[in-house]
């Protein structure tokens, strides 16, 4: 275990009281306690903080009254992050279940055509845009974000007990039930993935990817009959927890250890928060994109100034928000995006999105840090605050 | 260099003001788009380098808490229905807040109501307009945010002096304030090894060590300021901690210690020169 050696504390305070030069203004400590500054104006933030003990005082200060005065909803926020930890735990045991019966179907399956159909583009209504909207960086920012490749030995937490394989499945929007044959035995497990009539909409297509995911595993899965009507019953539970978050499986990154990973834009996409190991420690929520099964994954880089917590996507619409009440959307699988900004009149969305519900590509739901809910049936023109 | 983002003229300003003006609900509080652009114009200058894109101008104006901002200047020009608007929304907050920073009544009044006369602007300018502290607002943070940092920074400034005082014999007992008298003296390559150790981390992470070592605030304290979980800081104390030790070991062998004598060096007398991390992680939040 390290110990903390004296000669650096020494340092340290002698640093501290030689380097005070001017204090952030209120407006900067205000704005660094809410994780509303870029990343420049963080690190100098945070810089001038590691020096200056009347500043972090005031801080410091200033969130113990923030949190006296909002007791019940800060007790809220830290209960939902346990029980997001809680969840997700029982997720990735439940996914590395369903990546066993999905090695027996894509063993047993000829490539299934549900995933070419199911991502089929939604048109955008012809209405005209009511909510503001910003023309983001197209695919250059894409292309220049940093690969970042994930280490095989970095397992899902926990550990899936199975090899790490791929499951893909159809998932019929949230108001269907999963149709009665796919709870069929593994003996008729090609019909649990093949779609009876190519879907009238854009489906939901959910794919659960532990990182360590390898193509061979794929082969290692003819799991018996039996088993495998276990693990699509466990499946169906995932499915059935992911909706406590917002039917989809949406990712959500509060804590930046979290490695969530949302539905599938297009065949060979993953989207997440912070899924890299690279980004496990940081504080900032990025969001990330694989298109290699999640072997290796790059940033997207949306924005400095927001700190991203929840990515989801239906075909090929991908929705992305994080602080500030910032809300991404791209209509073509993240080639581009539009910042929306969600408002009702005069109420503006501004708290922390940390859910975002895209399981029908017109019915977007969105949950904040503070509990604030909102909704839009036109994809996004349109903004209800319930 | 004139910056991107000035805004002189209508024709010049950038086409998503009107929106952001509309949505400031500026007109409410007798705010015209002139005023308001001249605020966002304000702002930008305050916040961006002169070089600044119109794209990163953009960013910054769309994050801003408009409706707020647009509130506390008009409170700030002297406006009535936004003053009445501004009381009926955060006075019983500000009061609150400097209840619970202060902890004892008469100083927790004397700090709010100090507070509210700054912003009301008892002083006026050379024209003889108030000047109200709501006119440093800029809309970065939410208003109640920045009221709460106002009475936070206002009462450190005017009674941490007195507490010092007071409490200054407590801290050292406990390890948590190092003052320079108390130094013991060090081999000057060790002092070096040690400066630039800590000069190499990221600022991020100087600030959690100085919160936990120099300060002594709890894990939950320092979670609390970077909006990350508890569970989060500990790891990274300890990771921090492990990686900060090992720098300094390698920085003293670079000035011609051999790995012992640094291990050594770093350890002096254990008994009084080290602070159990772990015993330190382990405490309970007081």
């Amino acid at each position: 275990m390290a110990e903390w050696p004296k000669i650096v504390q020494q340092r340290m305070a002698r640093q501290a009281s030689a380097g005070n030069a001017e204090h952030p203004d209120a407006n900067l400590l205000a704005a660094f306690a809410e994780r509303a500054l870029v990343e420049r104006e963080r690190a100098a933030v945070s810089a001038h903080l590691a020096q200056c003990a009347d500043c972090r005082e005031s801080l410091a200060l200033a969130i113990a009254a923030q949190s006296e005065a909002e007791p019940v909803a800060d007790r809220a926020t830290t209960i939902a992050k346990h029980h997001w930890f809680a969840e997700w735990r029982w997720v990735g045991a439940a996914a590395a279940a369903c990546c066993v019966i999905a090695v027996a179907l894509q063993v047993q399956v000829q490539p299934p055509p549900v995933e070419r159909t199911s991502y089929t583009a939604a048109p955008p209504a012809a209405s005209p845009p009511v909510a503001e909207k910003q023309t983001i960086q197209p695919a250059q920012q894409v292309a220049s974000a940093r690969k970042l490749k994930v280490e095989r030995d970095q397992p899902v937490e926990p550990p899936p007990p199975a090899p790490s394989v791929a499951m893909v499945q159809e998932q019929k929007p949230p108001e269907e039930k999963v149709p009665s044959d796919a709870t069929t035995p593994a003996g008729n497990s090609a019909a649990l993935i093949r779609p009876l009539e190519p879907p009238a909409q854009p489906a939901l297509t959910t794919t659960i990817l532990p990182s360590a995911a390898e193509p061979e595993a794929f082969q290692a899965g003819t799991a018996e009959a039996g088993q495998a009507k276990k693990e699509v019953a466990a499946s169906q539970a995932l499915r059935s927890r992911a909706s406590a978050f917002g039917q989809g499986m949406v990712a959500r990154a509060p804590v930046p250890s979290a490695r969530a990973i949302s539905a599938l834009s297009k065949p060979s996409a993953l989207w997440s928060i912070n899924a890299s190991p690279a980004m496990a420690e940081n504080l900032r929520g990025v969001v990330e994109r694989s298109t290699d099964a999640g072997k290796t994954w790059e940033a997207v880089p949306l924005s400095e100034s927001v700190s991203f917590r929840a990515v989801a996507s239906a075909g090929s619409q991908v929705w992305a928000g994080g602080t500030g009440g910032a809300l991404f959307h791209s209509p073509d699988g993240g080639a581009h995006w539009e910042r929306i900004t969600v408002s009702e009149g005069n109420a503006r969305l501004t708290a922390t999105i940390v859910n975002i519900n895209a399981a029908d590509p017109n019915v977007i739901k969105i949950a904040t840090s503070s509990g604030e809910r909102w909704s839009s049936a036109d994809g996004g023109r349109q903004w209800t605050r319930h | 260099m004139e910056s991107a983002w000035t805004v002189a003229e209508d024709r010049q300003r950038p086409p998503y003001f009107a929106d952001l003006y509309a949505k400031s609900c500026g007109e409410k509080y007798g705010l015209s788009l002139q005023d308001f652009a001249g605020i966002l114009d304000e702002v930008s200058r305050q916040y961006l380098p002169k070089d600044a894109t119109p794209g990163e101008a953009a960013e910054l104006h769309h994050s801003l808490r408009l409706e707020e901002l647009a509130l506390a200047r008009a409170c700030a020009n002297g406006c009535e229905p936004a003053w009445e608007c501004f009381l009926s929304r955060y006075r019983q907050k500000l009061y609150e807040a400097a209840g619970a920073i202060a902890r004892e009544e008469s100083i927790a009044r004397e700090l709010a109501d100090s507070l509210y006369t700054d912003l009301f602007g008892t002083r006026q300018s050379e024209d003889g307009r108030r000047i109200s502290k709501l006119a440093s607002y800029t809309g970065r943070g939410s208003l109640e945010g920045w009221l709460r940092t106002v009475l936070a920074q206002n009462y450190v400034n005017r009674y941490r002096s007195q507490r010092r005082l007071v409490g200054f014999d407590d801290k050292i007992q406990a390890g948590r304030q190092c003052e320079a008298g108390a130094e013991v003296p060090a081999d000057p390559r060790l002092e070096q090894a040690v400066d630039r150790a800590l000069v190499e981390l990221p600022a991020e992470e100087r600030l959690i060590l100085a919160s936990y070592y120099l300060d002594g605030r709890t894990l939950a304290e320092i979670a609390r300021m970077l909006s990350v979980h508890e569970s989060t800081i500990s790891r990274r104390v300890e990771r921090i901690t492990a990686s900060l030790r090992k720098r300094i070991v390698r920085g003293l062998r670079e000035r011609g210690m051999d790995a012992r004598a640094a291990e050594e060096a770093l350890e002096a007398d254990v008994r009084d020169l080290t602070l159990d991390v772990r015993a330190r992680l382990q405490e309970k939040k007081e």
